[in-house]
């Protein structure tokens, strides 16, 4: 692994030492957007599947976890598995939807995330309805609450790395799964004419990115403590479709910097008042402007730049031998 | 593939960080109350305010700080508090749980405010309700009115606002003792808000043998409700009671006397607003709404309140801006009782509030949080609040 | 009150049919969902407020001025955000990214400009109810279907009968042979963007003394491009009827089987005619025109 990677997670790790309780909140807070982007990265940037209704699992999560360690007593590590399980179910159930492309996909997906909230909110049996969800318990580590921030957030990372490494293993072109999701997002027909599967893998992606908001939800849920149906809206689709396109769709690690900076932005960006908002939409429409492939773009930039300084500096160092490499130099 | 000496590097290096960090990361997290008065000549006290100032409820934000500010920032005030000087960090929370919480850590955790005043809507101060408690900082929240807020056991959680329980209840006991009507259509939208308030309702409802022959719900933010007023109205009752927000409020009043509703109209304290009569114009003459506070009260405090409010914005206050106001008195008459910036000194001074003479009547804390005062029951007669019995 | 329910049913989709026709031609013409058109009509809704408030003009004429203001609002963020994305060669999914970003910023924006509250627009339409034979009507859904139609129709003719109208369909259904043919693909793609933000202006301040000028009126947009896919994305007839059979149905379902549920009925039944028939209701209207 390049150290650059390594340098990144130990610094990571190391936020809750340097960092004051509201900083290390927010970096919590976006480690469980990462979940969740990532999800959504399989399905719209690998699968290139637009989806606008990731919210509703996230929100399924969130609740069958709070649901199950309220009303059930289950601790944390069956509550969350469990939820992301039942995120999973229902975006199986997506099946039928994935016959659908483009702005049709995203129409369906936005009525079925719409659907998911009126249930949420009328419901009331079971999720106590418009009331949300109180006094959602912390999990528990052999006995330690994860109670503060500080302590969460460990929690939110290893969960975040996980799902970074295992939605990395799928993108590459090492595994099956992340060139059928490739195929199929290039040329379905194409894809189909080769052997591939198109349904097959659209569902897999689907399932994948729900079971991963599912989880984010359950993470979420026991982090905040109160959960509540308007969260779990088109708004919040929107939210997490943006981190991955500011992001960088397609790569990997995009998913993660869009939601890093997403949530940092809406917090750190308070000293705008109500005009953070609108400088929120502004910028959106300048990096679609001006950096459409988003900050994974940027940072691979900065880093083909980093290389070509090296190699400069490589060349020319004394002792060196020098090749010719034509009149074009790198 | 991946190289798995790699990976294998890639977790001690990710254990070797946790280890480190955990050791470092233990230590518990300050909280120093903020302002500190020991007896000092001049001291600083933070007064955090979460409110919704962006979104859909930016309006009723606006208001509630408006009242807030009206007092805090007044010469009587400053002079009152001698030599506390009282600094307000203002944050949004936009309406949403999840950014509330984020704001109350800020201000509770960076800003370090002694006591922290909001939010407006029942899900962001349940929300932040858990922060506050966990850090033990005094939380006032002047609009809330889930009745959850102040069941959690929570000593440090206190209220401006009637529960709407007591709205519902006294609402539905106008219907059945004052109007003498037994047949009730009832709509509401379908949020906390409006459900609190239908649910309290129809319990009273029920114990008084009043009959809710058609309950019909809304989403928020819809405009068209023909659907359901065509519903309630085919079930015939002789009064129709809403509970909505003033936008959606207007817009059912209206469409409902566009479909030729002839019974009398009842609602919640959203009528209380300017704006509900200013959208509703001629549909809510003759209509009544049970509320927490009216522009027709007639003590001197309440006067001379809206006297002040409308020198300074230019406009008339609605029952946010009085219940912002009153916040802050509640606050202004703690510090002053307290003598300190400290956070547990100042929930025990509030929470000790006696005989404290505001707009919205004379105060006092009940144990749990609540202040106890009477609902106000009014008449729209002429566009105007007129009072149709005090509850 | 079967009526009744169906006349409001009638109403409001004439609502979500303006604006979807907004979303149908941008569509068809250049492929791209706008997700700011729900703000667009807000836009023009607050545009028709300041003017009717700050001149003595009539409500025809700010209706007028309000669609011409809005058209241009339109022209310009197609020049200056739209074109320049486009022109990169984005991806598609990226377009729609820039549109929501749109939306963010006119909503936001509105709201700084225009406060937080909903604005009163004078009386225009009667308020007392009409009865007709025993049904009582509200006058309001009266107004809206009668002015509703009328925009429609006079959309229909423009695009049948008038230059203009052909040249624009036969860019949008073939930009290449049309630009051999003579016509000015890149002035029909502007045309494009001004008409349908003048639609959504016209809708908007049709709307607005009914059900009042807010910043976040736009929401209605998510639920009208729900009626342009029932009637088949890009297809103008299909924009029309797609918007009433939502409203319909809507309403006819929130009063007969749940009203909570009521947008939930809605989106069922989008995605059930999706599933089974994917380009919409009316792929055969489309074919003959």
């Amino acid at each position: 692994m390049p150290i650059s990677r390594w340098i990144i997670l130990l610094g990571l790790a190391l936020v809750p030492s340097f960092g004051q309780v509201y900083f290390v909140h927010v970096a919590t807070l976006a480690l469980i957007y990462c979940v969740f982007a990532l999800g959504l990265q399989v399905l719209t940037g690998y699968a290139g599947q637009l989806s606008l209704g990731q919210a509703a699992f996230f929100g399924v999560g969130a609740y069958v976890s709070a649901l199950l360690a309220i009303d059930l007593h289950l601790p944390f590590w069956v509550s969350a598995p469990v939820a992301a399980a039942i995120a999973a179910l229902l975006g199986a159930c997506l099946a039928p939807l994935t016959r659908l492309r483009g702005h049709y996909l995203a129409v369906a997906t936005l009525g079925f995330g719409e659907i998911v909230y009126l249930v949420l909110v009328n419901w009331a049996d079971i999720t106590r309805g418009p009331f949300g969800v109180l006094n959602i318990p912390p999990p528990a580590v052999g006995g330690v609450v994860l109670g503060t921030p500080h302590q969460y957030y460990y929690l939110a990372l290893a969960v975040a790395v996980a799902s970074y490494v295992l939605v990395a293993r799928l993108s590459d072109d090492g595994s099956r799964f992340g060139r059928g999701l490739r195929a199929i997002r290039q040329n379905e027909l194409a894809a189909v004419a080769v052997g591939v599967s198109p349904l097959r893998y659209k569902v897999q992606a689907f399932v994948l990115s729900a079971a991963l908001a599912g989880l984010a939800g359950s993470l979420f849920a026991h982090f905040v403590g109160y959960i509540n149906p308007t969260e779990f809206r088109l708004d919040t689709s929107i939210l997490v479709l943006l981190m991955i396109v500011v992001g960088g769709l397609g790569r990997t690690g995009g998913a993660v910097l869009g939601a890093l900076l997403l949530v940092f932005a809406s917090e750190y960006l308070r000293f705008l008042k109500e005009y953070r908002m609108l400088v929120y939409g502004l910028g959106l429409i300048a990096c679609m402007m001006f950096l459409p492939g988003g900050l994974s773009q940027a940072v691979t930039a900065l880093a083909e730049a980093g290389r070509a300084v090296r190699s400069w500096i490589e060349r020319y160092r004394p002792g060196a031998a020098v090749y010719p490499r034509g009149k074009a130099g790198i | 593939m991946r190289n798995p000496i790699v990976t294998r590097r890639a977790c001690l290096g990710l254990l070797s960080g946790l280890a480190v960090s955990v050791a470092a990361g233990c230590a518990p997290t300050s909280s120093a109350p903020g302002g500190g008065g020991q007896g000092a000549a001049s001291t600083t006290v933070k007064v955090g305010v979460l409110a919704s100032l962006t979104g859909d409820g930016a309006g009723y934000g606006q208001y509630m700080v408006e009242g807030l500010r009206l007092k805090m920032e007044s010469p009587e005030t400053v002079a009152q508090l001698g030599g506390t000087k009282v600094e307000l960090v203002v944050e949004d929370d936009a309406g949403k749980p999840e950014q509330a919480v984020s704001a109350a850590t800020k201000l509770v955790n960076q800003d370090n405010v002694a006591v922290l005043v909001g939010s407006v809507f029942s899900p962001t101060t349940m929300a932040t309700q858990a922060v506050t408690n966990k850090a033990r900082v005094p939380q006032i929240t002047p609009s809330s009115t889930a009745a959850a807020i102040t069941q959690q056991g929570n000593n440090w959680i206190f209220r401006v606002a009637l529960p709407d329980t007591i709205l519902g209840t006294d609402l539905a006991r106008f219907v059945a003792n004052d109007l003498r009507l037994k047949r009730v259509g009832f709509m509401y939208v379908n949020d906390d808000f409006g459900k609190g308030g239908y649910d309290a309702f129809a319990t009273e409802a029920k114990r008084l043998n009043v009959e809710i022959v058609a309950a019909e719900a809304y989403g928020r933010g819809d405009k068209d409700f023909t659907a359901q007023l065509s519903w309630i109205k085919a079930a015939n009752p002789d009064v129709f009671v809403q509970w909505s927000r003033y936008a959606e409020a207007a817009l059912i009043s209206q469409q409902a006397k566009q479909l030729g509703y002839t019974v009398p109209m009842l609602g919640s304290d959203a009528h209380a607003a300017p704006k509900f009569l200013e959208l509703a114009g001629q549909s809510a003459e003759g209509s009544y709404y049970v509320g927490h506070w009216s522009i027709s009260a007639d003590w001197s405090e309440s006067t001379a309140f809206v006297e002040r409010y409308r020198a300074r914005y230019s406009r008339d206050p609605d029952q946010y801006s009085a219940q912002g106001y009153t916040a802050a008195e509640i606050l202004v008459d703690a510090l002053k009782r307290a003598q300190s910036g400290d956070r547990a000194k100042l929930r025990d001074a509030i929470a000790a509030t006696r005989g404290l003479k505001t707009p919205m009547g004379t105060m006092e804390f009940n144990g749990q949080g609540d202040l106890v005062y009477p609902t106000f029951m009014v008449k729209i007669v002429s566009g105007k609040d007129t009072p149709a019995r005090k509850a | 009150m079967l009526a009744e329910q169906l006349l409001g049913g009638f109403a409001i989709g004439c609502v979500y049919s303006l604006i979807a026709l907004g979303y149908t031609m941008l569509i068809r013409a250049i492929g791209l969902v706008n997700f700011a058109q729900g703000e667009v009509m807000m836009v023009g809704a607050l545009i028709g407020w300041t003017l009717l408030t700050s001149f003595p003009l009539p409500y025809p004429l700010v209706l007028v001025l309000a669609m011409a203001l809005t058209a241009l609002l339109g022209v310009l963020i197609d020049r200056l955000v739209y074109r320049p994305v486009q022109r990169r060669g984005a991806p598609t999914m990226n377009v729609i990214i820039t549109t929501i970003g749109v939306s963010i910023a006119l909503r936001n924006a509105a709201q700084l400009i225009w406060g937080s509250e909903p604005l009163r627009y004078p009386t225009v339409f009667a308020t007392e109810p009409i009865a007709i034979g025993g049904l009582t009507v509200a006058p309001q859904n009266v107004s809206i279907l009668l002015v509703g139609l009328a925009f429609m129709g006079l959309l229909q003719l423009f695009f049948q009968r008038t230059r203009t109208g052909l040249a624009m369909r036969a860019a949008a259904q073939d930009p290449d042979m049309a630009r051999m043919m003579g016509v000015g693909v890149d002035r029909m793609v502007t045309y494009t963007y001004a008409i349908s933000a003048a639609l959504g202006a016209a809708g908007g301040v049709l709307l607005a003394p009914i059900f009042f000028a807010s910043f976040d009126m736009g929401y209605i947009g998510v639920k009208s491009f729900a009626a342009a896919t029932i009637g088949g994305l890009g297809n103008v007839p299909g924009a029309m009827v797609g918007g009433i059979v939502l409203g319909v149905v809507e309403t006819l379902g929130a009063a007969f089987i749940s009203s909570a549920y009521k947008d939930a009925l809605g989106y069922g039944i989008m995605i059930a005619l999706l599933l089974f028939v994917p380009s919409g209701l009316f792929v055969r209207a489309q074919r003959r025109s």
